[in-house]
C-alpha cells in the first residue's frame, strides 16, 4: 500500500494546525492546533511504520493518542484556571512573565 | 644559653597576642598589666643573659626556616653579640619602665587595649631588629616597628590633625624604608647572601667594586636617616609627637629612632670599605644636629623641644658613626635612651599637670607644686645638656665631639659640634627654666603619680646621672684598688674595651690637645645655660627665641617640602583623577560598557514581550533553520 498519500496528509495537516496556533489569538483555538500537530504527527509516524513495513509505527500511533489525552486534560484545566482567575481566554493577554519594561536606575546609562 | 634566646622577643609577642584575643573579655587595667608582665619576663630574660655570660660572646639560635628557594635558604635566626646586647638591653629595660609608667598613665584614656597592643608589638619587633642575624629578619623587625609607631602616633586618631601626623610620620619613614630595601636588594644581588657573617666579610674584601659599594652605603644611609629623623627626612619626629607621652619616650626616642644607629653600626664594614659615605655619615649628623639644635631653640610645645632635641642628640650618634667611634655612638645612645624617656615621661605628667596645655610660655614655677618631678626633670635635663662630671650624658657625648677633630675635615665638624653642645645647653634648661623655675604661672591641678609612674622616672634620673661612670673620659684615672676586676680590665673604661672586639677602639686625641677638646667641651653646655637664663628672662617678656619665626618652623623645611614634593604631588594626583579616572576609566571606558550591556540587554528583552505567538513563531523558525542546516549544509 502506498504512503504517500498518508504522508502527505500529516503534512498537511502539521502546517494547517501550525497556522493555527500562530494566527488564532483564542487560548482554545491554540490549544486545537496543537492537536491537530499531534495528529499530523501521528500520521506521519503510521506512513513511516508503512514505508519500513513495521508495526512499531501503529503503536507509537496508540501511545501519541493516550498521552494526547492526558495532556489535553491538564492544558484544559490551565485554560479555564486562566479563565477564573485572570478573566482572559486571549492568548495575548497572558504576560505575567515578560521581561519588566523598565531598566534599573544604576543600570541605565 | 642559647636555646631559649627567642624568649627574649617572644615574651612581648605573647603579651601582644594575649591582649589581642583577649582584650574583650578583660578589663582595660588586665590588658595593662598583661602588657607590663610580658615585658618585665623580657627585661628579666635579659638580665638573665647577662648573668648567663651574654656579654663576655656571641650568642646565637636558629629557629627555623622561614623560606628556601633552591640551595638558598633563609632562615630565621637570632644572634646576641656584644652591640646588639647594648641595644637589646635599652629596649628591654627601658621599655620595661615606660610599660609600668604606662598603667598609670594611660589609665583614663580610651583604647587602652589597641594601645598595649602595639606596644607591646613594637617592642617585639625592636627586638627582634637588634637580634637578626641576617639583613631579611632586620627588615622584618624594621617594617614591624615603622607600624607600630605609625599605629601609635595616630592613637587618638579621633582627631583628625594626630591621625594626618600618624600618616606623615608613615609615608616620610617610607622613603627611607624603600631606599633601605633597595640596599638590601643589592646586597643581596651581588653578594648573594644576607647573614651578618659572611656578608660582612665578602664586603671587606679588597676586590669589590667600591662604586657599587658606595651607593649601597649611600641607600642604607638614606634607610637610617629616615628611620632616625636625620635630614633630610627628619620632618617626620616632631610632628610625630601627636602620640601618647610615654610613645614619644618609647619609640620616638629610646628605641626606634636609634635604629638607624643600630643599622649602620651593624654594617659598619660595609660602610669602612667607602670613607667617603661614611664621611657623609658624620656629615649629615653635625649638619642635622646643630639645625635641630636651633629649631628646638624657636618651639614653644614640650613635647616639640623635646622632639627636636632628639633629632639633635641622633645626630651626635650620627656624628660618632662618620668618624668610625661606632662604641661611642652606642654610649651616646644607651644614655640617651636613659634620659630622653625620663624626659619625654617627665613632660608626659608637666602636661597633665597644666590640664594638657603644651604651651611653655603658659608655664612655670611648677618645682613647688611637683617636687619629685622636678628633680627627675632637673636631672633629665643635666644628662641633655651634658653637664660635666655628674652627667651620663657628657661622658657619652663629649669622646664624641673629641673624636670628630680627628676625621677628615675634623675642624669643621668640632667646631659644629661644639656649637651643638652649647645649643644644647641652651634649649635643655630654657625648657626646664620655662616650666619649673620662676613664680607659679598657669592654671595646674594636682596631679599625684603613683609608685608605678615616680618608680621608673626615679630609676631612669639614676641612670641619667650614673651611667657615664662606666666610661670616663680618655685619660682619666681612678685611683687603683677602689674595686677588684678581672685581669685587663679597667673601672674607669669598661665600655670601649669591652666592644671593641665588635667595633674596634676609635681614635682619640692625646696629650694637651686632647686637653684642651675636653675643657672646650666642658665650657660649652655650661655657656648654653648660662644663655638659657637670657633667653628665658626674654620669653617671660614676651619675647624670646619662640618668637623667631625661622626657628619656629624648623628652618621652614615643612614649607619647603609642601611647596616642593606635597603639593606637586598632590596637583599630579588630582590631575590623574580627573584625567584618567573619571574621564578616561570611568567616562569612556566605563560609560561605553554600561551602553553595551544596556543596549544588548534591552535588544534581548524585547524578545521577552510575554507574546506566546511570537515565542511559537520564534521556535517555529529556529526549527526551520535547524532542519535546514541538517539537510542542505551538512
Amino acid at each position: 500500500m502506498a504512503y504517500e498519500p498518508t504522508l502527505m496528509t500529516g503534512a498537511l495537516l502539521f502546517v494547517i494546525g501550525l497556522a493555527i496556533v500562530l494566527l488564532r489569538r483564542e487560548v482554545l483555538f491554540v490549544l486545537m492546533g496543537i492537536e491537530v500537530m499531534f495528529n499530523s504527527a501521528g500520521l506521519t509516524a503510521a506512513a513511516a511504520g508503512q514505508y519500513w513495513q513495521d508495526s512499531v509505527g501503529q503503536i507509537l500511533v496508540l501511545f501519541l493518542m493516550t498521552i494526547t489525552g492526558a495532556e489535553l486534560a491538564v492544558a484544559l484545566v490551565l485554560v479555564y484556571l486562566a479563565f477564573r482567575r485572570l478573566r482572559v481566554t486571549q492568548l495575548a493577554e497572558i504576560h505575567s512573565l515578560r521581561d519588566a519594561p523598565t531598566l534599573p536606575q544604576e543600570l541605565r546609562p | 644559653m642559647t636555646d631559649w634566646l627567642w624568649l627574649i622577643p617572644g615574651t612581648p609577642l605573647a603579651g601582644a597576642a594575649a591582649i589581642a584575643l583577649l582584650g574583650g573579655y578583660v578589663s582595660a587595667a588586665t590588658c595593662a598589666r598583661i602588657a607590663a608582665l610580658a615585658m618585665l619576663a623580657c627585661a628579666a630574660t635579659v638580665a638573665a643573659l647577662w648573668a648567663d655570660g651574654g656579654a663576655s660572646g656571641t650568642a646565637h639560635q636558629t629557629l627555623y626556616t622561614w623560606m628556601s628557594v633552591g640551595d638558598w635558604h633563609a632562615s630565621v635566626g637570632l644572634r646576641v653579640d656584644r652591640v646588639s646586647l647594648v641595644m637589646v638591653s635599652v629596649a628591654a629595660w627601658v621599655g620595661f619602665l615606660i610599660h609600668l609608667f604606662s598603667v598609670s598613665f594611660m589609665a583614663a584614656d580610651y583604647g587602652e587595649r589597641r594601645y598595649y597592643v602595639y606596644l607591646n608589638l613594637f617592642v617585639a619587633g625592636m627586638l627582634v631588629f637588634v637580634m637578626a642575624d641576617n639583613l631579611l629578619v632586620m627588615y622584618l623587625g624594621w617594617e614591624l616597628m615603622g607600624l607600630c609607631s605609625y599605629a601609635l602616633i595616630a592613637h587618638w586618631y579621633r582627631d583628625a590633625d594626630k591621625a594626618r601626623c600618624g600618616r606623615k610620620a608613615f609615608v616620610v619613614t617610607r622613603v627611607g624604608d624603600a631606599a633601605l630595601a633597595l640596599g638590601i636588594f643589592l646586597l643581596f644581588t651581588h653578594f648573594g647572601t644576607l647573614d651578618f657573617g659572611p656578608l660582612l666579610g665578602a664586603v671587606s674584601k679588597s676586590s669589590v667594586d667600591t662604586g657599587l659599594l658606595g651607593w649601597i652605603a649611600v641607600l642604607i644611609l638614606i634607610g637610617a636617616a629616615g628611620k632616625s629623623a636625620q635630614l633630610p627626612l627628619s620632618v617626620w619626629l616632631p610632628d610625630a609627637m601627636a602620640g601618647p607621652s610615654t610613645v614619644s619616650a618609647l619609640i620616638h626616642a629610646a628605641t626606634m629612632v636609634t635604629a638607624g644607629v643600630y643599622l649602620i653600626a651593624r654594617l659598619h664594614p660595609l660602610f669602612e670599605a667607602v670613607p667617603q659615605v661614611l664621611w657623609l655619615v658624620a656629615i649629615v649628623g653635625t649638619v642635622t644636629l646643630v639645625y635641630a639644635g636651633m629649631a628646638a631653640l624657636g618651639q614653644h610645645d614640650i613635647k616639640r623641644v623635646i622632639a627636636y632635641s632628639t633629632i639633635s642628640q641622633i645626630g651626635y650618634m650620627f656624628l660618632g658613626l662618620g668618624v668610625g667611634a661606632y662604641g661611642l655612638a652606642l654610649f651616646h645612645l644607651a644614655t640617651h635612651a636613659c634620659f630622653k624617656a625620663l624626659l619625654f615621661m617627665g613632660a608626659g605628667v608637666v602636661i597633665n599637670a597644666y590640664r594638657g596645655d603644651h604651651d611653655i610660655r603658659n608655664m612655670g614655677g611648677l618645682a613647688k607644686r611637683q617636687p619629685y618631678l622636678r628633680l627627675v626633670f632637673l636631672a633629665g635635663s643635666l644628662a641633655l645638656a651634658a653637664v660635666p662630671f655628674i652627667s651620663a650624658g657628657f661622658y657619652s657625648k663629649d669622646p664624641i665631639i673629641e673624636a670628630a677633630a680627628l676625621a677628615p675635615h675634623g675642624a669643621l665638624l668640632w667646631s659644629l659640634a661644639i656649637l651643638g653642645a652649647v645649643l644644647t645647653g641652651a634649649y635643655a634648661f630654657r625648657l626646664y627654666l620655662m616650666v619649673f623655675a620662676g613664680p607659679e604661672r598657669g592654671e595646674t591641678v594636682s596631679y599625684r603619680m603613683s609608685w608605678s609612674m615616680a618608680l621608673p622616672l626615679g630609676l631612669l634620673a639614676v641612670a641619667s646621672l650614673t651611667l657615664g661612670f662606666v666610661e670616663l673620659p680618655h685619660g682619666w684615672h681612678l685611683p687603683p684598688g677602689l674595686v677588684e676586676l678581672p685581669q685587663g680590665w679597667h673601672l674607669h673604661q669598661l665600655w670601649g674595651p669591652w666592644l671593641a672586639p665588635e667595633v674596634g677602639t676609635p681614635e682619640l686625641p692625646h696629650g694637651s690637645t686632647g686637653l684642651q677638646l675636653q675643657l672646650a667641651g666642658m665650657i660649652a653646655p655650661l655657656l648654653g645655660i648660662a644663655l638659657a637664663y637670657a633667653i628665658v628672662r626674654r620669653e617671660r617678656a614676651g619675647g624670646g627665641t619662640s618668637s623667631v619665626r625661622l626657628l619656629e618652623e624648623g628652618w621652614y623645611l615643612d614649607r619647603l617640602y609642601d611647596l616642593v614634593v606635597v603639593r606637586p604631588y598632590f596637583s599630579l594626583a588630582r590631575t590623574l583623577r580627573t584625567l584618567v579616572e573619571d574621564w578616561s576609566l570611568n567616562g569612556a571606558l566605563l560609560g561605553s560598557a554600561v551602553w553595551l550591556a544596556g543596549s544588548g540587554s534591552r535588544l534581548l528583552s524585547m524578545t521577552q514581550n510575554g507574546n506566546a505567538a511570537r515565542y511559537a513563531s520564534l521556535m517555529v523558525l529556529g526549527a526551520v533553520l535547524m532542519v535546514g542546516y541538517f539537510l542542505w549544509v551538512r
